[in-house]
């Protein structure tokens, strides 16, 4: 069951968002924190365990950025923790392939405190890296998405492709989400709990209960104008490529056959993380582990950011997914 | 929501000048004589009869009681008659050319729909009953001074010839008024359904439009802060866009000058601005809660347009397309993400490079080498800032106008500095392709730069940056005096241009949008020209009639197919004039024609030039002939 608390920022959503998390985190007494922190002579951020409340300082989870999906540590580092009580904060990409992983059955979350929040699109790397670069643009840049979280985002065609055609930036999938998309950020941030754990960490002590007003309208308005964006990229950009892309599960065997052997993709991928997609004898992968492998795909695009050839798996895998969805497509597996 | 938005409103000057010249006088429409003759007898026709039974319908007991007009009597009555009698023969005659045109002529832009038909049957029904009353009211009493009103004699003459008598007339006299009066009541209640309504939005419109400069664009002045970036849905447009929507008749006067429908790509503004319209009226005859989204406004295309301007001045009800369609290229850009592929590359130059070929930045002084040209310092200050703009920096052929322009300038003393590698991209590109945001990042980096140096006034060769930094800066603040290099060479003071130095040519000039209409400069480029020596023909469609080269409004970035190209149809009536030189006074232009040229295989016969190249050459031409800069097209680098 849904619950939601207003979090007033008083023109600081940063500041108001790393105060609120560090109480979360006194509150559920986590050991560690999984989340993307900018290290010292890294343009980059980069996943990081840390141990202490105060590394929050400069911590931003609506950076234009991606690195790595977090997700993908989890597993190991739960097993290697266990009985410590971990927080991770997700994009809801990572957090959808959390969720499928889970699913798949290799992780057990019940440890695990998760967090997530709404999206508002990331560079490529070697973009971001020019923009970061530039003088005074890195603290900008920095903010602009946030500055445009009320609108949905800003010119959204400069994003990674996977950005541009993720089915949804906003933020589930998670024990407590922070809701930024159609807000008016500088004074509210919304934050929407689940399983009741605003009870646990006792909520009503720190924050205030939202009561719907005028926010919920514009909230819902902007969100489905976002998810049709989304929807409208991702038809323009498989129109672009079009006969490009293999288009069946036969194809896309040759079109992995034609890529060669780096892998580079699955080792980047979460879904992999569990179960790497195995080859036959005929040297082909197996069509049911290459169908798990899209059906539970999340939409990150780390796989066509770390492709050297920067191949749009996310986009193929889309398509493929709706055709499998479609009335007489290929059989599920399992 | 945009709809509530408050319009500069003009000022009374500017109110009783349009109502002067635009709602009485009219005077666009006769742009086209006979349109524009047509419906001056219909208006001049409906004005003196509606004033005519405002008087008569004085006279009645209807009204007497209470106000009694005693006018007009005696004399004046006679000449009233005869102005109503020739009222109804304007009506009559601007009625059947209007069928004539309609019916036989049928020009190709004009489209008719059951409104048209209507309201040219319901005025020469009104007419014609008026004149067969006039006749019965002749023919009952034959007054002493029927002279006074021959048409209506000449009906008397008729109905006594069909065997009517003066007491049969006098009987069916009263039913006859009363139907006329009918047919008058449908007009005036049909007058809100049907194209009829341009007689009260259309005079509205033109005395309200908000006084924009021709090619200005509005800004998105809280980008931060608005839910909604340009429009994706017909209730955003702003109220006075709203109105425009109505004040349109579809006369197709913006179709039949719009180089992209003559072009043949499936774009005319005037079935835009008629899907614009239907939205509206579907909208205002749907329940409240109606989200006004019908689909139409996404099934027009955005991209087509050059936003050349010549549809709003040839507009009669000043209506301009084209800021609509930047509002949905905008709405499609910024929110959805939904625009043409080399569309998001140019943009995505423009921000990453700085200009939007995508060059390394650092190239961007490359033309000036050897030049010894000035860098602009703070604290340094100098008379001409000289903006080459990304095009004449960056493109090959082009960097031989930036060349040209800066020789002319030390020819003539002119004291003047560049800004060099700090030079980034005026904005215009991303303006125009809907990107405000990149715009105004882009345009405020520029400002601020500007506003650290001392000079008096920024030139460009560009009419592109000109229009930009001139018109649109100063809506974010930054004000600068800017001119075009031709605004700014002194025609007299050019050396006689060598009469034996170079065969003489047919040259023609051709007018750039961007400095013609968007910045009125018609005569400088030319009288340089003239100064140079060159023997001038002029294009038919020339000055603020110029056809567009197809490479404004960013149509320079996107792609377009072989067959629909507008350049070709631009080139086509320069070789029709029978020129062998076009002179132009824009980078875009030239760019454009040379590539016509090209993919027309005339290179051999047409050559292309900036007009500061002629002024070069015809300088260079006494002492070394054999070497002109830039004449040669397909010539390699420089």
């Amino acid at each position: 069951m849904m619950k939601q608390w207003i979090l007033e920022t008083n023109g600081e959503p940063l500041a108001a968002l790393r105060k609120f998390i560090m109480e979360v985190w006194t509150r559920a007494k986590l050991d560690y924190l999984l989340l993307p922190l900018k290290e010292e002579g890294y343009p980059y951020w980069m996943p990081r365990l840390i141990n202490q409340s105060g590394r929050l300082e400069d911590f931003n989870p609506f950076a234009p950025v991606m690195t790595e999906n977090i997700s993908r540590h989890i597993p190991l580092l739960v097993d290697q923790n266990s009985g410590a009580k971990i927080g991770v904060l997700l994009r809801p990409c990572e957090g959808r392939a959390l969720k499928n992983m889970s699913e798949m059955g290799k992780v057990k979350l019940d440890k695990v405190l998760t967090m997530s929040v709404d999206c508002l699109g990331t560079f490529p790397l070697d973009e971001y890296e020019w923009r970061a670069k530039r003088k005074g643009a890195r603290k900008n840049l920095e903010k602009e998405g946030l500055r445009f979280a009320r609108q949905g985002g800003i010119a959204a065609y400069r994003y990674r492709a996977a950005c541009q055609v993720c089915e949804s930036p906003i933020a589930g999938q998670a024990d407590i989400s922070f809701s930024v998309i159609g807000l008016p950020v500088r004074q509210y941030i919304l934050v929407n709990t689940f399983n009741g754990i605003d009870e646990k960490l006792d909520f009503a002590d720190f924050t205030s209960p939202y009561i719907p007003f005028a926010l919920t309208e514009q909230r819902e308005k902007t969100d489905s104008r976002v998810i049709q964006r989304q929807k409208n990229s991702y038809e323009r950009i498989s129109n672009i490529l079009g006969e490009t892309i293999p288009h069946t599960i036969d194809t896309l065997q040759e079109f992995f056959d034609q890529c060669g052997e780096c892998q580079i993709c699955m080792q980047n991928c979460p879904i992999c993380e569990i179960h790497v997609p195995q080859k036959t004898r005929g040297g082909e992968y197996d069509p049911e582990d290459i169908i798990q492998w899209l059906t539970n795909c999340a939409g990150c695009g780390m796989c066509e950011q770390n492709c050297p050839s920067h191949k749009p798996i996310p986009v193929i895998f889309a398509n493929l997914r709706e055709q499998l969805a479609a009335p007489g497509g290929y059989a599920l597996a399992g | 929501m945009k709809t509530g938005s408050v319009q500069d409103f003009p000022s009374p000057g500017a109110l009783i000048k349009r109502m002067v010249l635009h709602v009485i006088g009219q005077v666009r429409t006769y742009k086209q004589s006979y349109p524009g003759m047509m419906h001056a007898l219909i208006f001049w026709g409906m004005t003196l009869l509606a004033a005519g039974h405002l008087i008569s319908l004085m006279q009645m007991q209807l009204v007497v009681p209470l106000v009694e007009l005693p006018f007009p009597r005696g004399q004046t009555y006679l000449v009233f008659e005869l102005l109503s009698d020739l009222a109804g023969i304007f009506l009559l005659a601007g009625v059947s050319m209007a069928a004539f045109r309609r019916i036989v002529q049928r020009p190709a832009h004009l489209t008719s729909t059951w409104e048209d038909y209507y309201a040219l049957i319901i005025l020469g029904l009104i007419a014609l009953m008026g004149y067969v009353n006039e006749g019965l009211r002749l023919l009952a009493s034959s007054p002493p001074w029927a002279d006074w009103s021959p048409l209506g004699s000449l009906a008397a003459k008729l109905l006594a010839g069909l065997g009517i008598t003066a007491p049969t007339a006098a009987v069916w006299h009263p039913v006859l008024v009363w139907s006329h009066i009918s047919i008058g009541l449908v007009f005036l209640a049909s007058i809100p359904f049907t194209k009829l309504r341009h007689v009260i939005f259309t005079p509205l419109y033109i005395l309200i439009h908000p006084d924009r400069k021709q090619g200005t664009l509005e800004t998105i002045n809280n980008i931060e802060t608005a839910d909604i970036l340009g429009v994706g849905k017909i209730t955003e447009f702003t109220r006075s866009q709203l109105l425009s929507f109505e004040a349109c008749v579809q006369c197709g006067r913006c179709e039949c000058a719009c180089p992209v429908a003559a072009s043949g790509i499936d774009f005319s503004p005037t079935k835009f601005i008629r899907t614009l319209h239907d939205e509206v009226q579907a909208l205002m005859v749907s329940a409240n809660g109606h989200n006004g989204h019908t689909g139409l406004l996404n099934s027009q295309n955005p991209w087509a347009c050059t936003t050349c301007g010549i549809c709003s001045t040839n507009c009669p009800a000043f209506i301009d397309p084209v800021p609509a369609i930047i509002d949905l290229r905008r709405h499609q850009v910024l929110m959805e993400g939904r625009m043409p592929k080399s569309a998001g590359e140019t943009l995505r130059n423009l921000e990453r490079q700085g200009n939007p070929w995508g060059m390394p930045p650092q190239e961007r002084t490359g033309w000036s080498a050897g030049l010894n040209i000035r860098l602009i310092q703070p604290g340094d200050p100098v008379d001409v800032l000289f903006f080459p703009g990304c095009s004449l920096a960056f493109d090959e052929r082009n960097k031989k106008i930036a060349r040209a322009v800066v020789q002319l300038f030390m020819q003539q003393g002119i004291d003047f500095a560049i800004l060099g590698p700090q030079e980034g991209c005026c904005g215009e590109s991303a303006r125009r392709l809907g990107d405000e945001y990149s715009y105004q990042v882009t345009a405020r980096r520029n400002i601020e730069l500007l506003n650290t140096l001392s000079f008096n006034r920024v030139v460009t060769s560009c009419p592109h940056c000109l229009n930009t930094i001139k018109n649109e800066y100063p809506q974010l603040g930054g004000d600068f005096e800017a001119a075009h290099v031709t605004q700014l060479l002194d025609p007299h003071s050019l050396p006689i241009r060598s009469q034996t130095g170079m065969p003489h040519e047919m040259v023609t000039y051709h007018d750039p949008c961007y400095l013609g209409r968007c910045a009125g400069e018609y005569d400088a480029p030319r009288k340089l020209l003239q100064a140079a020596g060159v023997d001038l023909v002029e294009l038919p469609l020339n000055r603020e009639n110029s056809f567009c080269c197809g490479g404004g409004g960013g149509q320079m970035w996107l792609e377009s197919e072989g067959e629909t190209r507008i350049n070709k149809r631009r080139l086509d009536q320069v070789i029709h004039q029978g020129a062998h030189q076009i002179a132009t006074a824009c980078p875009y232009c030239l760019s454009m024609f040379e590539d016509a040229v090209r993919s027309a295989g005339k290179t051999e016969t047409v050559k292309v030039m900036d007009v500061a190249e002629i002024l070069l050459a015809g300088m260079e031409s006494s002492s070394k002939p054999e070497n002109i800069p830039g004449i040669v097209i397909g010539e390699g680098v420089l």
